[in-house]
């Protein structure tokens, strides 16, 4: 491996500064926060780790835990199921292959906020069109008095408006999986699942871990699923961790708090896919 | 290259709009859509014109940005803390007045000093008072919203009842007895009531004949009246009196609640009536009457009020205009009109004014109730956090996770330490 000279670090220059004016600098502006009581009006004050202690303290912050913990696990692996099985269909097609694509592209292509609302307007206790065909079947669904009806929501919501980025991912390495191997497996007398679980589901391994990374990153930062159908309610018993640090930073004005629990969520966040970013770091690295 | 030069010469040109912007006179005023609708005349059937017509003729342009009430506090409180702002003149809700708020506002007792607003001493007294700070008056009163009953006539009639109820008492019994399922399959419920804030809670409260938080700061929540508040919101709860979304239902949905039938009766403020009757939105245009909230036992009328307040940021780079501006609204002629566009007028000399007497039918009811209003919580700095908490163990009592004396006592537990601290 060639070393750095002079040269090449002149050439890194502009993309570390970028990297270090926009991320690096507001992290630790971010950190400095957390360690202060602020607000709207109020010079920042040194308070330690009060305010660590105080979100630790807190049981919403825990309920959001364990909230984004539990929706974060449930969209991710439906996704990456529902992404698998749709992949392995559309790649089977032998027509209109790229309109069925298009078709599962579609719900990326809208509004975040629009979609999120037309869910909203479709899961309506009353009047509700998704509300009325489970009421057809005798079922009750009102997401503004039952916790579990309300995450059951937001897990959709979030599903039907992040399938397509998992979708892509797999599509993409089922269509790269070489076909000779299907043929020799064939020849070997393979029957269709044999051949999806010996060679389609080994050979997507690292598309999927990504795809995981990345959801799980994504999923973490939760906030307009929520915000916008249930705000977090009722009770704040479906506050995520999103929600939640908005609602201590712009409901209650407390920058200090925010900045902590964004922490705490960055920590979160490394916690739950450390397991897969060091699989992703092996394989990356298993040549040298 | 080419590209490089075409958005240089762009940013060139946005740099000297944006100079030119700053200097004919144009203001930036954050506010809601309504204030920009009173001000202005925007909706259709309002017969005040628009008041500030004459103001940008002569000065310029006003730059209306337009927010929901908490988007418009939080822009507003993040543009106070800038060295220099953009917004030079806001409206702003007395529940979020406190001390820190005044330091961040200009004080205005020194352009009243110099140019004064016509008949100055029109206007509320009380209201003033809510922005009166250290002496000194820091927000002119713009709009009230003082809570009425709102009612669908129709279905009232249809529902066998000659007319609204009578006390408050009434009005709770008529409520559960309002619900039913309509020939349609559509539930139909006694009341519909926005969740997503305490404006309901806290009035059922005042109704119950002591106010939630008083304006001392003396916290009544763990009171006989505070649980019996709770358990008759449960009562109407349970028994179809009131929406079965309460605890998420907003003003969207409480509006459209009204328009399609969905419920018959609202603790709403007075100018909410003109929408509800909108022939292109509503199923019944023209059943929708207001009248005041009814009486308490003792003859009292349990109503509560906010008001919008207009102010100029310390740090607004067009005081001077800004101060125009609010002369202008604020005048005696532009309070009626304002009125008349749908406005909560903060001068009691308007409700007499001809042309409000003949527009607006609940004139007189709305003057007896501004009269006798009282604002929904006094402002102070935690005031977001307590009433998340308000909402939160109330809630809690509506689903069944804890009764209404856990409630009760939660709450007075959580809030009492967020008040200020008693002189």
């Amino acid at each position: 491996m060639r070393r750095l000279n002079l040269f090449h670090l002149v050439l890194l220059t502009p993309a570390q500064t970028l990297v270090t004016l926009m991320l690096a600098a507001p992290a630790f502006y971010v950190f400095w926060l957390s360690l202060t009581t602020s607000s709207y009006g109020l010079n920042p004050q040194f308070v330690g780790l009060d305010n660590y202690i105080n979100v630790l303290s807190d049981k919403h912050f825990w309920t959001a835990s364990w909230n984004t913990f539990l929706i974060v696990n449930v969209v991710v692996y439906i996704e990456l199921v529902l992404a698998f099985g749709m992949a392995v269909l559309v790649a089977s097609l032998k027509k209109g292959r790229m309109l069925i694509f298009a078709l599962i592209l579609v719900p990326y292509a809208i509004s975040e906020v629009v979609g999120v609302l037309a869910w909203r307007f479709l899961a309506d206790p009353n009047i509700g069109l998704v509300t009325q065909a489970f009421a057809a079947f005798g079922i009750t669904f009102n997401w503004t008095r039952n916790v579990a009806d309300a995450l059951t929501l937001i897990c959709t919501i979030s599903i039907w408006q992040h399938l397509p980025f998992t979708f892509v991912i797999i599509y993409a390495a089922v269509i790269s999986v070489p076909r000779d191997l299907y043929e020799a497996a064939r020849v070997d007398g393979a029957n269709g699942w044999q051949q999806t679980w010996n060679i389609t589901i080994p050979l997507i391994v690292p598309a999927a871990t990504l795809a995981i990374v990345f959801r799980y990153i994504f999923a973490f930062r939760m906030f307009s699923e929520v915000w916008l159908v249930t705000k977090g309610g009722p009770v704040r018993l479906t506050e995520v961790l999103g929600t939640y640090l908005y609602r201590t930073g712009f409901t209650f004005a407390d920058f200090g708090g925010a900045a902590a629990t964004g922490w705490l969520m960055v920590l979160g966040a490394l916690l739950l896919s450390v397991f897969y970013l060091r699989s992703m770091y092996r394989k990356s690295f298993s040549d040298e | 290259m080419r590209f490089f030069k075409t958005a240089t010469a762009i940013a060139v040109a946005m740099s000297m709009a944006s100079g030119a912007y700053a200097q004919d006179g144009s203001i930036n005023v954050l506010g809601h859509k309504v204030h920009q609708t009173a001000a202005t005349g925007l909706t259709a059937g309002t017969t005040g014109g628009d008041v500030t017509a004459e103001w940008q003729a002569e000065n310029g342009s006003i730059n209306w940005i337009t927010a929901d009430v908490n988007p418009l506090h939080d822009r507003l409180f993040r543009e106070l803390t800038l060295p220099v702002g953009n917004v030079d003149m806001a409206f702003f809700l007395n529940r979020f007045a406190s001390p820190r708020a005044f330091e961040l506002l200009e004080p205005l007792d020194g352009y009243q000093a110099e140019n004064p607003i016509e008949d100055f001493d029109g206007l509320s007294q009380g209201m003033l008072d809510g922005m009166t700070y250290d002496g000194k008056v820091y927000g002119i009163p713009f709009r009230h919203s003082t809570t009425a009953l709102v009612y669908n006539e129709t279905l009232l009639q249809q529902a066998g009842f000659d007319g609204p109820p009578k006390s408050f008492d009434e009005l709770i019994d008529m409520a559960k007895k309002l619900y039913h399922v309509d020939a349609n399959g559509q539930k139909v419920y006694g009341l519909t009531q926005v969740g997503n804030s305490p404006e309901f809670l806290l009035a059922m409260m005042l109704a119950s004949g002591k106010p939630f938080l008083e304006a001392d700061f003396t916290l009544n929540a763990d009171t006989p009246e505070y649980i019996a508040t709770l358990n008759t919101l449960k009562d109407l709860s349970d028994n179809g009196g009131l929406v079965d979304n309460y605890v998420a239902n907003n003003l969207d949905g409480l509006i459209s609640d009204m328009q399609n039938g969905r419920a018959v009766m609202s603790l709403s403020p007075f100018n909410r009536e003109s929408v509800l009757n909108d022939e292109k939105l509503s199923l019944f245009p023209g059943s929708f009457k207001v009248t005041a909230v009814p009486p308490m036992a003792n003859g009292e009328l349990p109503v509560q009020t906010e008001v919008w307040y207009l102010v100029i940021p310390k740090n607004a780079p067009n005081k001077e205009l800004a101060w125009e501006l609010i002369r202008t609204l604020s005048s005696p002629e532009a309070t009626v009109r304002e009125a008349l566009n749908g406005n909560g007028a903060t001068r009691p000399a308007a409700y007499e004014d001809p042309r409000i007497i003949e527009k607006i039918a609940s004139a007189a009811e709305q003057a007896r109730s501004v009269a006798s209003a009282r604002l929904a919580l006094p402002g102070f700095e935690e005031i977001a956090r307590a009433q998340t908490i308000l909402g939160e163990e109330a809630d809690a009592v509506l689903l069944g996770y804890q009764t209404a004396e856990e409630a009760a006592a939660k709450t007075q537990a959580l809030i009492e330490p967020l008040l200020p601290k008693k002189q």
